[in-house]
C-alpha cells in the first residue's frame, strides 16, 4: 500500500516538477497543469458544441500538440494533460446544450436530455446544470482515484499472474463483451470486431514483406492511426448527424423557458442526489475497468450508453427532482426513437 | 427487399467474403502462410492472426444468418441507399475538385505551367483546398438545410481559411491536401 502511495506521490511530483512552460515573477510554471487546464477549457467548449465530441477534438489536437512539443519524453505529460483535459471537459460540456437546447453536445449526454431538459423547461436550467456538473465531476473523480490507487498494483498483478493463456482469455472476454453490448445483434458486433482486427493486422506482421497489402504501396505501412480515428469516430458521426437532420429526427432547438426565482442548487439537493451519484460512480468504474468496452461516445443509442456514464448518472439523479415538481413540468416529450440498426 | 431477406443477403456476403479471404487472399498475400516450419520447428506464420480475424468474420456471418428469421427492428430502406450514394457522389465530386483544381489552374495561368508551384506558392497551393474543402462543407450544410445559402458558402470558406491558418501558416513542413500527392 505504501508502495502504491509512493507511486502516486511520484506521479504528482512528475506533473508539478515537470518541464517549465514559462516563468512568472521568477516562479517556474510547469507545463502539464497549464496544459490540463487549457484542455479542460477547450473540452468544455467542444462538448458544448453539438456535433463535436471529445474523441474528435483529441484526434484534431494530437498532431498539433505533437508538432508543438515534439516526440520527446518531456512532451508526454503536457500532451497527455491536454488530451485528458479535453475528454473530461467534453463530458462536462456535453450536458450544457442537452439541458438548454435538448441537443446532446456529446453522445453520452443523450440521457441528460430526458431529465435535464424538463428541469430547464420547468424554469430550473441552472439547477440542472449544477447537478450535471456535480455528478460529472464526482463520478469522474471517483473513477480516477480508483485508477490512481489500483492501477500500479493491478499492472504488477497482471504481469505476475497473467501468462499468455490468461491474457488470451481476457482478450476473448473483451471481444465477447463488444458482442454483448451490441444488443440485439451480437453477430453484427462480432463482424465489426473482425473488421477492426483485420485493419490492425494489415502490414503489421513479422515477415520482411508486409502482409495483406494487396500490392498497394500506400498500405505498406499499414493504416495510419489518425486516418482510422478520423474515419471511425468522426466521419461516421457526421454522416449519421446529416441523415438524422434530413429525416428530422433531431430535436427541435427551442430555447429554455424562463428561469424561475428559485433556480440553483437547494440545500436538500446534495443529500438527495448523493446515493445516485455513488451508485452511478461505482457501476461506471467497474464497467469502465472491463477491457473492450468502448467509451460511451462510440455509441449513438441512449439506451446503450455506458451504465456509469455521466448522462445516465444525471438521469437517475434528476428523476426524483423532476418528479418533485410535476405541475411545473410540461408534458413529457416522446422518447428519442431507438437508433435503427444499420445493415 | 424484406428485412429477413436483407439479413440473409448480408450474412451471405459476409460468409463469401470470409471464405474468399481465408482461401485466397490471406494465404497468397503473406510470405509465411498460416503455419511455418523452420529447421524442424513449427511456429505460427503471418497469416494466422488475420486468418483468425476472418474466422471471426465467418462466425459473425453464421450468427447473423441464424438470427435472420427473428423480427428486425430496422432494415435498409431505399432512402438509406440513396442517401449513402448521394453522399459518396458529393464527396467524390469535391475531392476531385480538391485534387485537380490546383494543377489545372497552375497549368493554365503560371508561366512554367508545372505543378511545382503547388508546393510553396500562394494562391496555387491553396486553390484546390479552398474550392474542394470549402465547397464540400458548404454543400453538406446546404444539403442539410435544403437549399443553397450564402451563409453555408461563408462557413465553408471560413472553415478552410482557419485550417490553412492552423496547418499551413503555423507549420512550414506540412503540405495541405492535395499538394503532398501532386
Amino acid at each position: 500500500m505504501i508502495e502504491t502511495l509512493d507511486y502516486i506521490w511520484l506521479g504528482i511530483l512528475a506533473v508539478f516538477d515537470g518541464p517549465e512552460l514559462f516563468s512568472l515573477f521568477g516562479l517556474a510554471i510547469p507545463a502539464a497543469p497549464v496544459m490540463l487546464f487549457l484542455g479542460v477549457l477547450a473540452g468544455i467548449a467542444v462538448g458544448a458544441t453539438p456535433g463535436l465530441a471529445g474523441p474528435m477534438a483529441t484526434a484534431i489536437s494530437l498532431p498539433i500538440l505533437i508538432s508543438i512539443f515534439g516526440f520527446t519524453p518531456n512532451a508526454l505529460l503536457p500532451v497527455f494533460g491536454f488530451l485528458i483535459g479535453i475528454m473530461k471537459g467534453a463530458t462536462l460540456g456535453g450536458a450544457v446544450p442537452a439541458i438548454l437546447f435538448n441537443l446532446p453536445g456529446t453522445p453520452d449526454a443523450m440521457m441528460t436530455t430526458l431529465d435535464g431538459r424538463p428541469m430547464a423547461q420547468a424554469g430550473e436550467p441552472r439547477r440542472a446544470l449544477r447537478i450535471a456538473q456535480l455528478s460529472s465531476v464526482a463520478g469522474d473523480s471517483f473513477s480516477d482515484l480508483v485508477l490512481f490507487v489500483c492501477a500500479p498494483f493491478l499492472a504488477i498483478m497482471v504481469e505476475q499472474w497473467l501468462d499468455l493463456p490468461e491474457k488470451t482469455a481476457l482478450l476473448i472476454l473483451s471481444i465477447s463483451f463488444v458482442a454483448a453490448v451490441m444488443g440485439s445483434s451480437p453477430g453484427k458486433g462480432i463482424f465489426a470486431v473482425s473488421l477492426g482486427l483485420i485493419v490492425a493486422f494489415i502490414a503489421s506482421g513479422e515477415d520482411l514483406s508486409p502482409r495483406l497489402t494487396l500490392g498497394i504501396p500506400a498500405l505498406r505501412d499499414g493504416f495510419p492511426m489518425l486516418s482510422a480515428v478520423l474515419g471511425i469516430l468522426i466521419v461516421g458521426e457526421i454522416f449519421v448527424a446529416i441523415d438524422n437532420e434530413r429525416r428530422g429526427l433531431s430535436q427541435r432547438r427551442d430555447r429554455a423557458a424562463q428561469t424561475s426565482d428559485h433556480d440553483g442548487l437547494r440545500p436538500g439537493d446534495l443529500r438527495r442526489i448523493r446515493p445516485y451519484i455513488t451508485q452511478g460512480a461505482i457501476i461506471g468504474t467497474i464497467v469502465g475497468a472491463l477491457p473492450g468496452v468502448a467509451p460511451p461516445s462510440r455509441r449513438r443509442c441512449p439506451t446503450r450508453s455506458r451504465a456509469g456514464s455521466t448522462a445516465r448518472r444525471l438521469h437517475r439523479v434528476t428523476r426524483p427532482l423532476a418528479r418533485a415538481r410535476p405541475r411545473a413540468l410540461p408534458r413529457p416529450r416522446p422518447p428519442i426513437p431507438p437508433c435503427p440498426e444499420r445493415t | 427487399v424484406k428485412a429477413p431477406k436483407q439479413t440473409v443477403l448480408l450474412a451471405a456476403f459476409i460468409l463469401i467474403l470470409a471464405a474468399l479471404a481465408l482461401l485466397l487472399w490471406v494465404p497468397n498475400d503473406t510470405v509465411s502462410g498460416y503455419i511455418q516450419a523452420r529447421r524442424g520447428r513449427v511456429s505460427i506464420g503471418d497469416a494466422m492472426a488475420p486468418g483468425l480475424a476472418f474466422g471471426l468474420m465467418a462466425l459473425s456471418g453464421l450468427l447473423i444468418l441464424l438470427k435472420a428469421r427473428e423480427p428486425e427492428t430496422a432494415r435498409l430502406t431505399r432512402h438509406d441507399v440513396i442517401f449513402v450514394a448521394a453522399l459518396i457522389l458529393l464527396v467524390a465530386v469535391f475531392f476531385a475538385l480538391m485534387r485537380y483544381t490546383g494543377p489545372l489552374l497552375a497549368a493554365l495561368f503560371t508561366e512554367a505551367g508545372d505543378d511545382r508551384v503547388l508546393h510553396d506558392t500562394v494562391p496555387w497551393k491553396h486553390a484546390g483546398f479552398v474550392l474542394g474543402g470549402g465547397g464540400l462543407v458548404a454543400a453538406l450544410i446546404s444539403w442539410m438545410e435544403g437549399g443553397l445559402s450564402l451563409k453555408a458558402a461563408l462557413i465553408g470558406l471560413v472553415a478552410t481559411l482557419v485550417l490553412i491558418g492552423v496547418f499551413d501558416l503555423a507549420f512550414d513542413d506540412l503540405l495541405l491536401p492535395p499538394n503532398g500527392d501532386v
